[in-house]
């Protein structure tokens, strides 16, 4: 087990340094540059260039960042002047984090509940409203969704505080609203998952051991049924945790997701490479995580060959 | 006292052909009959897949009966309800939205069925292949689709709008460059999982290659599961197709997908809601049917169920 | 495949389509591409057009909408046929549109080259009569208007709407869009005290050092926290004494002023400020090492070029190169015509006669900087609020970067006692539906109206919709190297095709004005009191368009460019 853990680690390491790589070749292939505007004269685009070390040689520029990786430190931001990339990230991320938790345990609650009880009552009524909830969710664009809320609850009927980021209270629609298209996938995977299990032999044994329904489902059905669902839910964290362009505009939430779009935006090479790393990083760690988790969710798997 | 006439010939055993004793007396069904014989069973699955019919036909149609062109102004009729003259109303350019949501119907369909089905071909392929071999060869592979992951997928679109003319295909490779890699993932779980059943180390004592047991009894074992995500990637294509035109990489303009039409809706949600309402209804429509479609097809499938 | 199938077949039409085209005379014209922006808004003012030129001249543009930094590159690549452009007015004098078509000008995209237009340019520069500037501006204008290396199509409007307890923000069409100096509230629901507003900024200012800023968000915050010489009044004017000028004088040739600062200034940190500061300021924005994308608008002092045009050599790797270059910079400095005299007295020697130089001086660029506290921070200047100093009516009391920012009162501000505001909270929130729910549900103050939701203002809010004409132009650049659009004539049918009227009133619809010449209406003339673009240029540009000169335009010149006409449709 521990030298598996480290081989994963060290692979870890290796594919977070080929991610850094490829993106900054992309990054420096995608035309435009970060000072590019309508009133830069050459003149004063040399002079930025200058100041941000950006005329010398890619390959230079290349190691100077890996180097400056090695110690945490990811640079300066060109667009917002002077705020460095580890300030950034340190300030935005606490807050895509929380609204990120929320949503997931909003997802994933309902969406596993939704999912199980589809399953159970498989061809009845009650199966086919859990589907088509779960898939409104996914279909409609969150957009949209979050915007009708905004106004129903919001600005006519005054339930719920419309945008802006300060109690518990601002928190209710952007998880909502960023939970949806997760609850819908949940949802789905679970159901499909339980009913896969439900047909097995192993169930078929509990159920002539004489156990009861609640305790087949329980401990036979659903731990089986979960691991599809792990699966996905390594990236899933990943993607959700980090903040999300639309749900923050909208809201008016501090998070880390619009540097994501933005960085690119404008061509902010140091965010750019800045968000990739982080976000790769967290990434890693989670499928890393995943694979340790599927060990002990379903004890088949071998993690190790036993030849070795 | 009876008299019976017994040849010799009578006591000679019956020979019986041993191949016609393990004849199967049913008449012969095809594997793919046999799934049509059981989809068409269950009335959920046919109702969607005629909704979807009727979609699809609507989409070939639907712009061939407007008298309206899906991109011409009408100007004295801007962001207009449902009226006579424009069956769905008109956009904010006064496009008519009838004309135009059939042609974003078509599209769409287009779009995400074909990436959808490019996810499915390459991520089940390599999740099979890393899932089955596990050790090195699966560290490898499925660190490569982290890598994949992990990069900043903008700015390959940008990238690849640069290099490529915008259109259809443009679309559909941006999406599937990095959408296969789910796929990927999910069937490499599923492959390990089941590679520890039975029947797979039966196929493999009698000597089954991997390619057979991957094949024949790990793939089919995953389609389920596979089904599923397959009927909510096309969700996924239709949207990641809007985010795209959203940032310059979708259809080319003017022309309409069902994403487009949502993302041009919203901006006047709250003044002409029926403007989003009308392609966000069309795409809850055609994902329910996809669904049950899915969920049809995945019953059927599935080989423990063959009657 | 039925799709394929379609898809082929729409193909094999285009091909037989232009098999028929490749029939008559002529070859077929070549694509003729329309880049555009990659927002909504700026694909529905894309596609609008292409319908509007479609039905003028039954020629079909081919859009492009790609993100803004490929477009800049594309347009750089010659990469396309025409693009929609804006310019907003530095200041408001008509040269601030014209002498950005010089054949020198760094701005001059199209790289158009006109010598009777520079000569009329360079003569209205130096040129001290303003009767005389206007009319030689005037005739390069119309030289432009007759050329039309760009094609102008509208002038923008803005469209607001402010809740009726809302007073005294001043909106301006040069420079800072808002100024909430004089702002206050009369008959808030639930009570005026404490005296606030609620704004949405839109998005994060991404730059708050005053002389290296470009965007209109963080003059909107500067002009609220720092001030320069002079403030824009409330009647529009630049009156001596409204900043933190007490007083002017100008010498006889006009290139000459001298400057006399109010006595007892203060940064918020209750430093004196004094004007060692505005030259320090002034200096540092053109100083290469600052690297400052607004320095140009310093050129008009002498000596300031010259310093913006020093060679910076690598720090590391030339360290001797460097600190020669650092040396020059530093005697070009002291070359400059800025100098504070003592503290109150700040002497300003200008390259020419200039009569837009006091409106400059509103400018964020030319706002005072306090040499201590911007050397102490460094490249973090302006990038927390405890990281810089104020000296305008507000300060900077909470900022959380891409959330919420609130202006406090200044007390240490010169005309506190005329600042009604306690604080001002920003939201900065970039969507279309979430403010304007917000402004109903009486949570913001003002908004911007996008042009679907004004027909919606007018009906149930009549009261609180504001409308005022912007100093911006829009206009279509030509890729001069294009080969139907190098051509004049095709691009003066193009210019006729245009119904800009029915653009304004049916794409925009946001009561943009159609151009009819460069210059907006709202730039002034020779004094405040007359438009230049009224009095001198007149309706050049036909506002509803001219469909049948177009096409006798059209076809002449395509015969003369050996092309055939496009088919009608």
């Amino acid at each position: 087990m521990l030298r598996y853990i480290l081989r994963r680690f060290g692979f870890m390491v290796l594919s977070l340094w080929v991610i850094v790589t490829i993106t900054f070749i992309l990054m420096n292939v995608v035309p435009g540059n970060p000072f590019s505007s309508a009133k830069l004269t050459p003149q004063v685009l040399k002079q930025l260039e200058r100041k941000y070390n950006l005329d010398r040689p890619k390959w230079e520029q290349y190691l100077t960042y890996l180097k400056n990786l090695l110690r945490f430190d990811l640079g300066i931001s060109i667009r917002e002047r002077g705020r460095s990339v580890n300030s950034i990230i340190k300030s935005c991320f606490p807050v895509s984090l929380v609204v990120g938790i929320e949503a997931l345990c909003f997802a994933v609650t309902t969406g596993l509940a939704l999912g199980i009880i589809a399953a159970l009552y498989r061809g009845r009524t009650i199966d086919y409203i859990a589907i088509i909830i779960a898939i409104i969710g996914v279909s409609v664009p969150n957009f949209v969704v979050a915007s009708t809320l905004q106004y129903i609850l919001g600005a006519k009927l005054k339930i719920l505080p419309i945008a802006r980021w300060e109690g518990p209270k601002y928190h209710i629609l952007p998880a909502f609203s960023l939970g949806l298209g997760t609850l819908a996938t949940m949802a789905r995977m679970m159901r499909s998952s339980m009913l896969e299990v439900v047909n097995q032999d192993y169930i078929r044994t509990a159920k002539a051991k004489g156990l009861s329904p609640v305790q087949v489902t329980w401990r036979h059905c659903i731990r089986n049924a979960i691991l599809p669902i792990v699966t996905i839910l390594g990236p899933l964290i990943a993607n959700i945790t980090t903040g999300t362009l639309v749900v923050e505009r909208m809201f008016g939430i501090p998070g880390l997701g619009r540097y994501f779009v933005e960085s690119i935006y404008n061509r902010d090479y140091p965010l750019i490479m800045g968000t990739t790393v982080f976000y790769a990083a967290i990434l890693l760690l989670m499928t890393f995580l995943v694979d340790i988790t599927y060990a002990i969710v379903d004890p088949r798997i071998r993690l190790v060959k036993g030849r070795d | 006292m009876l008299e019976m006439n017994l040849k010799p010939s009578d006591f000679e055993p019956i020979s019986l052909d041993q191949r016609e004793g393990e004849a199967i007396t049913r008449p012969h069904i095809s594997y793919w009959q046999d799934v049509w014989m059981r989809f068409k069973k269950n009335r959920l699955a046919l109702t969607g897949l005629t909704v979807l019919a009727i979609l699809t036909f609507m989409a070939i149609i639907g712009p061939i009966i407007s008298p309206w062109d899906y991109r011409e102004c009408d100007y004295n009729h801007i962001n207009e309800f449902i009226s006579a003259r424009h069956w769905f109303g008109t956009d904010y350019l006064g496009r008519d939205m009838f004309t135009r949501l059939w042609f974003g119907t078509r599209i769409s369909i287009f779009i995400g069925i074909t990436a959808a089905l490019l996810d499915l071909c390459i991520g089940v392929v390599w999740g099979g292949i890393s899932g089955y071999f596990g050790g090195l060869v699966d560290d490898i592979m499925m660190r490569i689709v982290d890598i994949l992951y992990g990069i900043p997928y903008l700015l390959v679109v940008i990238l690849l709008l640069v290099v490529m003319e915008p259109g259809l295909w443009t679309i559909i490779l941006a999406m599937s460059l990095t959408g296969w890699t789910g796929m990927a993932r999910l069937v490499r779980g599923q492959i390990l999982q089941l590679k520890e059943m039975e029947y797979v180390l039966a196929a493999r004592s009698v000597g089954a290659s991997p390619r057979r047991i991957i094949a024949r009894h790990l793939v089919p074992n995953t389609m389920g599961v596979v089904l599923v995500s397959l009927t909510m990637s096309i969700p996924g294509a239709i949207f990641g197709e809007a985010f795209l035109s959203f940032i310059g990489l979708g259809v080319p303009m003017p022309l309409a997908s069902l994403g487009t039409l949502a993302n041009e809706g919203y901006q006047v949600l709250l003044v002409y809601p029926h403007n989003v309402i009308i392609p966000a209804l069309t795409i809850i429509l055609l994902i329910l049917s996809f669904n049950f479609v899915g969920d049809g097809l995945r019953d059927a499938l599935d080989p423990r169920l063959r009657q | 495949m039925r799709f394929k199938k379609w898809f082929s077949a729409l193909v094999c039409g285009l091909l037989l389509l232009s098999l028929v085209a490749g029939c008559s005379p002529g070859q077929p014209l070549p694509p003729i591409k329309f880049l555009s922006g990659d927002s909504e808004v700026a694909k529905k003012y894309a596609m609008g057009l292409q319908e509007i030129v479609r039905k003028g001249l039954g020629i079909e543009l081919t859009l492009e909408n790609v993100d803004f930094k490929t477009r800049l590159q594309k347009m750089r690549d010659g990469d396309f046929a025409i693009v929609m452009a804006g310019w907003a007015a530095d200041y408001n004098d008509p040269m601030t549109f014209l002498d950005m078509w010089t054949t020198n000008s760094p701005y001059n995209d199209v790289k158009w080259s006109n010598k009777q237009y520079d000569d009329l340019i360079a003569k209205a520069k130096a040129s001290g009569d303003q009767a005389e500037r206007m009319n030689l501006m005037a005739q390069a204008e119309k030289i432009l208007l007759e050329e039309l290396p760009i094609i102008p199509i509208y002038w923008p409007q803005r469209n607001y709407a402010e809740h009726p307890w809302v007073k005294g923000i001043i909106r301006t069409a040069i420079g800072p869009g808002n100024d909430w100096k004089f702002a206050y509230t009369e008959g808030r629901p639930g009570g005026d005290d404490p005296q606030h507003l609620n704004l949405n900024l839109g998005e994060e200012p991404p730059d708050l050092q005053s002389i290296t800023t470009t965007d209109t968000v963080s003059f909107d915050v500067l002009n609220a926290c720092l001030e320069g010489l002079v403030r824009l009044g409330p009647d529009g004017q630049y009156k001596q004494g409204s900043g933190l000028a007490e007083s002017w004088t100008v010498s006889e040739d006009g290139t000459k002023y001298t400057f006399k600062l109010k006595k007892g200034l203060k940064w918020s940190d209750g430093t004196p400020l004094t004007a060692h500061d505005f030259e320090y300021a002034w200096k540092k924005a053109v100083d290469p090492r600052t690297a400052s994308q607004y320095n140009y608008m310093l050129f008009y002092i002498k000596g300031a070029e010259d310093v913006a045009n020093i060679q910076l050599p690598d720090k590391e790797k030339e360290p001797a190169k460097y600190k020669e270059a650092e040396a020059a910079i530093q005697a070009a400095m002291d070359k400059m015509g800025v100098k504070a005299v003592d503290d109150l007295t700040l002497e300003v020697e200008l390259v020419a006669k200039n009569n837009i130089f006091i409106s400059l001086t509103a400018f964020p660029t030319y706002f005072p900087l306090n040499q201590k506290a911007h050397e102490k921070w460094g490249d973090k200047y302006a990038t927390e609020k405890d990281k810089m100093l104020f000296c305008g009516p507000f300060v900077i009391d909470q900022w959380e970067h891409g959330s919420k920012m609130v202006l406090k009162k200044n007390p240490n501000y010169w005309d506190a006692k005329n600042v009604k505001l306690e604080y001002i909270q920003f939201d900065m929130i970039k969507d279309i539906n979430t403010p304007i729910s917000m402004y109903e549900a009486n949570q913001l103050d003002a908004i911007g109206v996008p042009g679907d939701f004004i027909p919606k203002f007018q009906k149930e809010r009549p009261q609180e919709f504001h409308q005022m004409a912007e100093a911006v132009a829009w206009y279509l650049e030509c890729n001069l190297n294009h080969p139907v659009l190098k051509d004049p004539k095709f691009r003066k049918a193009l210019s006729m095709a245009i119904d800009r009227q029915a653009y304004c009133d049916n794409v925009l619809r946001n009561y943009s004005k159609p151009a009819t010449g460069l210059t907006p209406p709202s730039i002034a003339g020779k004094d405040a009191t007359e438009s230049f673009h009224d009095k001198y240029i007149g309706n050049i540009l036909p506002a509803t368009g001219n469909p049948q000169e177009a096409q006798k335009l059209l076809k002449e010149s395509l015969k003369q460019l050996g092309y055939a006409l496009p088919k009608q449709k």
